[in-house]
């Protein structure tokens, strides 16, 4: 079964000289949550198995499913960044400026509700790889503001990412497994 | 803004799409209506292969507004 490790060590070193903090596994977790590091950025092969099937509605002129040649994508860009286990997020989530600097493809902009209120953000279309796992989850994204906002990861993975996996969680140690 | 055109031409054709397509995925592509299909991939995948990397609007007729994490913190903007 494969496994990740999204927990800290025993003992953590944080920062540089002459700022140097010894923390212990368990408050890193508690600071940081747990984290593992993921692919992110848009393999348009993906999706593109996908084409040409389901369509429901009478293609207009001209415009049908095979009407004109594939469109060549570009390669794909894609950057390994840290992702924060978020087993309060329904959806997984990618920084917004991650997502414009690998120019994934923005296909909606949708006002989300959350704490305080509402917001507009953007949609992308995507990939998420977690490393350790080489498990793959590919569809639209938020663009959240994780980075902008301070936060140290550049990803959320979401409880729809996870809903084949198991996830242990120790507190008293700072270890955190993943597995599928 | 981008995909202003795409979204306009979706509000226009909203009440007929809720009604033909309710919960399938619609793309548009500049003012044009290209399809609808059953799953997201499927309406991604047509939508590369046509357009590449876009821009164009899928989205999913009459989901539900979704919900940001709780990790996603934001203030509102106060007007003085």
């Amino acid at each position: 079964m494969p496994i990740t490790n999204c927990g800290f060590p025993p003992m953590s070193v944080i920062g540089a000289p002459p700022n140097i903090q010894i923390t212990s596994g368990a408050q890193h977790l508690v600071f940081k949550g747990p984290t593992t590091q993921v692919e992110i950025g848009f393999d348009a092969t993906m999706f593109q198995n996908q084409a040409g099937s389901q369509l429901l509605t009478p293609a207009q002129s001209g415009s049908g499913p095979s009407a004109s040649p594939p469109v060549v994508v570009a390669q794909p860009k894609v950057k390994v960044v840290e992702a924060l286990i978020d087993t309060g997020a329904s959806e997984s989530c990618i920084d917004e400026v991650l997502a414009q600097e690998l120019g994934l493809p923005m296909i909606d902009q949708a006002n989300g509700s959350g704490i305080g209120g509402t917001a507009s953000f953007n949609v992308y279309l995507g990939h998420i790889r977690i490393v350790g796992l080489n498990a793959v989850q590919f569809g639209r994204f938020m663009g959240v503001k994780l980075t902008d906002g301070g936060q140290p990861h550049c990803a959320l993975i979401g409880r729809s990412m996870m809903q084949n996996m198991i996830l242990v969680y120790d507190g008293r140690t700072g270890s955190v497994s993943l597995a599928i | 803004m981008a995909l202003e055109r795409e979204i306009a031409a979706f509000e226009k054709r909203r009440t007929d799409l809720e009604q033909t397509y309710p919960q399938k995925f619609v793309v548009f592509h500049d003012d044009d209506f290209v399809g609808a299909w059953d799953t997201l991939d499927a309406a991604a995948g047509e939508a590369i292969m046509r357009f590449g990397a876009g821009p164009y609007l899928i989205r999913q007729v009459g989901a539900p507004r979704p919900s940001l994490p709780a990790s996603v913190l934001f203030r509102p903007l106060m007007v003085a």
